[in-house]
């Protein structure tokens, strides 16, 4: 039952226009990292390879992409079902709402681990290549994104759930919450996922803290995990007593 | 012997004193009925209150009072009653990307059935679209459309079929080929309800009827029992003739007729008995020897039925 509902999900979301937009947005780490290894000043040095490097991750995919994927593709989930009234077909079945809340968010979060995963090893490898320890940062990178995608789609896959106006909501948490308040008030950090996805990524392999206000590893896999079991138990509490928008 | 501790069992659908209100707007209001095998007509004008009553009774909506049972159990908050239950909703949506066959399937596969293709393959044989199962559903008519919903309803033969006005966009050969199909399902013992705004759709497929009009159960029963008080209610009429007075006169002295009155250029005239009213008008025109210009029936809307049916 899973199999099939992740089947029609992804169909699903690979199927709307908004993925090939988010297509796009994939291949810009892509295109820098392959800028800067043909033209880029630093080249050459590991040192500079590196530093480009953490920036591409910490500035490009951590702050920008995984969270806008996510949230394309976590809100999506369920949203674009409940939007268009398909969602009845999928619970007018005797199936636990906690597999479908599973499933939904297995197909999200995998298909923008695909995504910005994918994106992440191409460029590392561009720029890496030939780097002593490059594959265990490259490892540490992956893994922090790996980990982002799943909080950040339970996250989003629950905030549709909740709300008719996931989207716009998630851009305010990506971009006011995590993109502003976040960097200037550091006891909000805790509730930052971003500080999450960067402290398990240099728990990881990429050594040290990615940036200077990274959570320690032990806070930000013990704050991920909350996060994502607090998100899964809103999901499935909401989808338990969905009900239809008032039709008559 | 029954036992008299022992409750009596529910019937498949059991609604009881149910009432479903959105703020201050009152939906459904204090509604009871339960319904067995056959097939039932959810009849109402438009906004009545009958895709709330529908989704109540699928689990899609929480009663704000009263209880529903379908299927031997509350139809709220259990997944399990979908076992028993096959839903068509009226919002015309179905997944696109899928075709009729896939879409099929994926309810047989939802439904844990153990060989979902042999499932889907029978389902859209019932349905009529095994020519077209291979077909993306995008690419379907809205009839084909109700029709590939009505197969994912029925994919893991349920007892009891729920369907929010099944018979739009569909045209009068695939009306009649889907009547036959839930008239058929009903004869094998199945609890089938449908909602309708028309009165004809009823008419051809329903023994029961449930006439719900402004949230409110305006009449229950039997079909022809009911059609027959639609009948014969007070009927009012406007006839223009070549002599309007002499016509009047004529008029009053008939039984099916207890009321007319003489405006500018037209009679309005009331009547008891339409079938009796509507045989002798133009005996009693010839006898007064007037002409008959035009005689129109004023207060056949579906609404005024429906309004004559909650005043009674």
């Amino acid at each position: 039952m899973i199999v099939e509902v992740a089947r029609v999900t992804a169909r699903q979301l690979l199927g709307r226009r908004r993925t090939l937009v988010i297509g796009l947005l994939v291949v810009l780490p892509v295109l820098l990292a392959l800028v800067y290894r043909v033209g880029g000043s630093e080249n050459g040095s590991i040192a500079g390879d590196r530093e480009f490097l953490a920036g591409l991750f910490d500035a490009l995919i951590i702050t920008i992409l995984l969270p806008l994927v996510a949230l394309l593709m976590g809100t999506a989930a369920f949203g674009a079902e409940i939007e268009d009234g398909t969602v009845i077909y999928l619970l007018a079945k005797p199936m636990g709402r906690l597999r479908l809340v599973l499933a939904k968010l297995a197909v999200a979060a995998g298909l923008t681990l695909i995504l910005v995963g994918g994106s992440t090893l191409v460029a590392g490898l561009i720029v890496l290549a030939g780097v002593p320890d490059g594959l265990s940062l490259l490892v540490g990178y992956l893994v922090g994104v790996a980990a982002g995608t799943v909080i950040y789609g339970a996250v989003f896959v629950a905030l549709s759930l909740v709300t008719g106006r996931a989207l716009i909501a998630g851009l305010i948490y990506v971009l006011l919450w995590e993109g502003v308040l976040a960097s200037l008030f550091a006891g909000i950090r805790v509730l930052s996922i971003r500080q999450y996805v960067l402290g398990i990524a240099a728990a990881a392999g990429v050594g040290g803290r990615v940036t200077a206000d990274t959570l320690p590893v032990g806070s930000a896999i013990a704050l991920g995990a909350l996060v994502l079991v607090g998100a899964v138990v809103i999901a499935f509490r909401r989808l338990q007593s969905f009900e239809v928008p008032q039709a008559d | 012997m029954n036992d008299p501790m022992t409750p009596a069992p529910l019937a498949p659908i059991e609604v009881r004193n149910v009432s479903r209100w959105y703020g201050n707007v009152v939906a459904v209001n204090d509604i009871s009925f339960s319904l067995g095998a056959g097939v039932t007509g959810l009849l109402g004008p438009n906004g009545a209150g009958k895709s709330t009553l529908l989704h109540l009774m699928s689990g899609f909506l929480r009663p704000s009072a009263g209880s529903v049972y379908v299927g031997g159990g509350p139809a709220w908050h259990r997944p399990e009653l979908y076992r028993q239950v096959g839903l068509v909703p009226e919002r015309e949506a179905v997944y696109s990307f899928l075709t009729g066959f896939e879409f099929a399937r994926f309810n047989a596969r939802l439904q844990g059935l153990p060989d979902p293709d042999r499932a889907a393959t029978r389902a859209m044989d019932l349905v009529g679209l095994t020519d077209a199962q291979h077909r993306q559903i995008g690419t379907y008519s809205k009839g084909m459309r109700q029709r590939a919903k009505v197969a994912g309803a029925l994919v893991h033969d349920p007892p009891v079929l729920l369907l929010d006005e099944p018979f739009n966009g569909m045209d009068p050969r695939q009306r009649l080929s889907m009547m036959e199909l839930l008239g058929r399902m009903a004869g094998e013992g199945r609890t089938i309800l449908f909602s309708s705004h028309i009165l004809e759709e009823v008419e051809r497929l329903a023994q029961q009827v449930l006439v719900v009009v402004a949230g409110r159960l305006a009449a229950s029963g039997d079909f022809r029992a009911i059609r027959k008080l639609m009948t014969d209610r007070p009927h009012e009429f406007t006839v223009r003739s070549s002599d309007n007075r002499r016509l009047a006169t004529a008029l009053i002295g008939h039984p099916a007729v207890f009321g007319v009155e003489l405006a500018s250029g037209f009679l309005v005239v009331r009547s008891s008995d339409f079938a009796a009213f509507a045989g002798a008008i133009a005996g009693i025109a010839r006898a007064a020897g007037v002409s008959l210009f035009e005689l129109r029936p004023t207060d056949e809307s579906l609404d005024r039925v429906f309004s004559y049916l909650v005043q009674r």
